[in-house]
């Protein structure tokens, strides 16, 4: 090895670096335009101005049949209808986008290069209230106007924040507990009976290690149900030391439930892929998720046994809706919108609520939907392994705001998984 | 202009496009995240110089047992690599093909893919503690030890010793290959027994590049996500682990998020300049080529 080469190729780096920084610097430089505003123009002008664009659409990509429905159900329709051509960017956090969108806001980069994300939650609240978003599109969209019922509180509220049109309800997600019968005859109707079974069964019982999704909204449902109801946790008037103080019984349990957990509560699966994993390999007899119908779905590609079963508990389980939004430099802002109103379209939320090719609930009103729509919403087999639609409907427990979302996921880092 | 431009400046433009895009992306991140650890580029309120950062960090309860486990797991990952690599390779030098062929089938596989299958030999439902109560040496795959997910790390180790052992016999073969079999005869001649001729002729001739292959692995084994995400333990997990869960985490996280990752880089960076030291030195006592 030769060590001359080093020093000089460094002060060869300093140089390309400057350089670098002063051009990028020069082409940051304002170049005015008359802008098509899609957000103030009639829709057929966004129809015809979207003819032909490619619009990317950024979102998670964790799941297989979610994916599968967005590039072979979605895309050739779109296409054809449309004339939009639409490239899925998977994601494994939506954080990422956020930082993406937030580093380019700094640079000041009018052009980048999502179209249309998927969020809600924190990541909504984030993106709001850094303005990281187009503007007010959703009631723009026609099938917004006809199908959707923006007043619903579970539609005009992301996690406590009012969406006032900067993102359009997607779908509706709630968490269902899923569990082998062929192993459990009855499964636990609230968190209590819950311990009470993983005290007779040590070992059998894990959940993802929050900040997961679906680790940290078990969490929530524990702290609703041990310290005292969901209604203090909604009070947006509390500061986040009294918030925390009503709060605190959540860890005690977490900890004193720990013994009975798989190896004991050392460790906790990393994510919902792992404890799925567990649940499918037997090593544990209960899995979990924000997603009713995944488990009928996992039964049908023979990854869960075909005894699978889900329940929600007496108390209710953790619902919300979640939405599609476009980043303030979005390069094909009306295209998106085309796009996302696809997306709204009865024939696209139908196939969405089909297990066939992802099994979550509609956005839409069913009560806007013609007839014929609803026959079809009917006849749809959602497997045995997903609850009917009136049970779900008639278990929800609102979500708390996002913000206290966070600062639960990392008490939880203190108070159980270093203790 | 200059139609005869000497050789050096050639061979130094022939490195500019791919040190241009080092020193950009990757030099680029360096000095974002080196910036924004001592307080600069504030995702949130205003951005000043302070240490902050570092001194929340060296006060958590975490960052002792995460370095632990980031050094314990890569440490002894790459010495048992360095190992097996080298016996296999002084082993098999002459065997050709075959073995190349089999090293070469780890070597193609992701990271994340090899921790994954890891998983799903090795826990305690897995493929392997299967086979085991298939063949009665258990009772219940319950009494299969725990490998994965465990605090030590041995399933971390295990997942980057199956493809860094690879990585190092094919980075040693050429070197052994080019020992040639009658310096042997030679040094028999000398009265040198195959013990002596070992450690005077072949390990001195080996010892440089499985130094460099060895670092290299030490680097990316301190600094990898994937394997430690899947592999390790929810607490203490690796710095990796834990730079990404600062960096998705709270904004105010975030220059804590980048002390950790400027640690990550300055651990590998500090063993790098003490294996230069200690080349020099042996390249003055005539070790290697």
């Amino acid at each position: 090895m030769k060590m001359y080469t080093k020093k000089s190729s460094w002060r060869t780096g300093i140089a390309i670096l400057v350089l670098a920084t002063l051009t990028t610097a020069c082409a940051t430089a304002p170049t005015p335009q008359e802008k098509f505003d899609p957000l103030r123009a009639p829709w057929t002008a966004i129809q015809q101005a979207s003819s032909g664009k490619t619009v990317n659409l950024y979102m998670w990509g964790g799941s297989e049949s979610i994916n599968t429905y967005i590039d072979q159900w979605v895309a050739p329709r779109l296409k054809a209808q449309e004339n939009i051509t639409l490239r899925r960017v998977p994601v494994t956090d939506t954080v990422e986008i956020m930082n993406k969108l937030l580093a380019e806001k700094a640079e000041n980069r009018t052009t980048g290069t999502v179209d249309i994300m998927w969020i809600n939650g924190a990541n909504f609240r984030t993106a709001k209230t850094k303005e990281l978003l187009l503007g007010r599109f959703a009631d723009q969209l026609p099938h917004v106007q006809q199908y959707v019922d923006t007043t619903a509180p579970d539609v005009a509220y992301d996690f406590g924040l009012a969406t006032d049109g900067y993102e359009a309800p997607w779908g509706k997600a709630q968490f269902v507990f899923i569990y082998d019968s062929s192993k459990i005859a009855v499964p636990p109707k609230s968190i209590a009976e819950l311990r009470a079974w993983a005290q007779q069964n040590p070992g059998k019982f894990a959940y993802p290690a929050p900040p997961d999704f679906n680790g940290s909204a078990f969490v929530r449902h524990v702290l609703y149900e041990v310290a005292g109801g969901h209604a203090p946790f909604l009070d947006e008037t509390l500061t986040e030391a009294q918030w925390l103080e009503k709060a605190a019984p959540v860890w005690q349990w977490l900890n004193a439930f720990e013994p009975y957990l798989w190896r004991e509560g050392k460790t906790y699966p990393e994510n919902i892929a792992k404890l799925d994993q567990l649940f499918a390999s037997g090593e544990v007899w209960m899995s979990m998720g924000y997603d009713p119908a995944r488990a009928a779905n996992l039964v049908k590609s023979n990854t869960f046994p075909a005894t699978t079963r889900t329940f929600v508990l007496d108390n209710g389980t953790l619902a919300n809706t979640h939405y599609l939004a476009i980043p303030f430099n979005s390069p094909q802002p009306a295209a998106a919108m085309a796009t996302i109103n696809f997306l709204l379209s009865p024939e696209a939320q139908i196939a969405k609520f089909d297990p066939q090719h992802w099994g979550e609930d509609m956005a839409l009103d069913p009560l806007k939907l013609s007839e014929e729509q609803r026959k079809q919403l009917q006849k749809i087999d959602r497997g045995a392994a997903t609850l009917p639609a009136d049970v779900l409907a008639t278990h929800r427990l609102p979500e708390m705001p996002a913000a206290r979302v966070t600062v639960l996921e990392q008490r939880w880092q203190d108070e159980v998984a270093r203790k | 202009m200059k139609l005869h431009a000497n050789n050096e400046t050639v061979r130094i433009l022939k490195v500019v496009p791919a040190l241009a895009v080092i020193v950009l992306f990757f030099g680029g991140g360096i000095v974002f995240a080196v910036v924004q650890s001592f307080g600069g580029f504030a995702v949130e309120g205003p951005s000043r110089w302070t240490w902050e950062a570092y001194e929340a960090v060296w006060e958590t309860a975490w960052f002792l047992p995460s370095l632990a486990v980031s050094l314990r797991t890569s440490v002894l990952a790459t010495l048992f690599s360095a190992f097996i690599a080298a016996g296999l390779a002084l082993m098999t030098v002459r065997a050709g093909r075959f073995w190349r062929g089999m090293m070469a089938i780890p070597l193609g596989v992701p990271h994340l893919v090899a921790a994954v299958l890891i998983v799903l030999l090795w826990q305690q439902s897995g493929g392997l503690a299967r086979l085991a109560y298939a063949l009665g040496w258990i009772d219940a795959w319950q009494a299969f030890p725990i490998v994965t997910n465990e605090s030590f790390g041995w399933g971390i180790i295990l997942a980057y010793v199956w493809k860094e052992v690879p990585f190092l016999y094919l980075f040693l073969l050429p070197v052994l290959q080019r020992i040639r079999a009658e310096w042997y005869d030679v040094a028999q001649l000398c009265a040198a027994t195959k013990w002596t001729y070992g450690r005077t002729v072949v390990l001195p001739l080996m010892m440089p590049s499985l130094a460099v292959g060895s670092f290299i692995v030490f680097a990316y084994t301190f600094g990898a996500f994937e394997v430690p995400y899947v592999l390790g333990v929810t607490y203490p997990a690796s710095l990796a682990v834990v730079a990404y869960d600062l960096y998705t985490g709270d904004w105010s996280l975030r220059p804590q998020a980048m002390v950790v990752a400027c640690i990550q880089a300055t651990v590998p960076l500090l063993v790098g300049l003490l294996l230069i030291r200690l080349f020099r030195r042996s390249r003055q006592q005539g070790i290697g080529w």
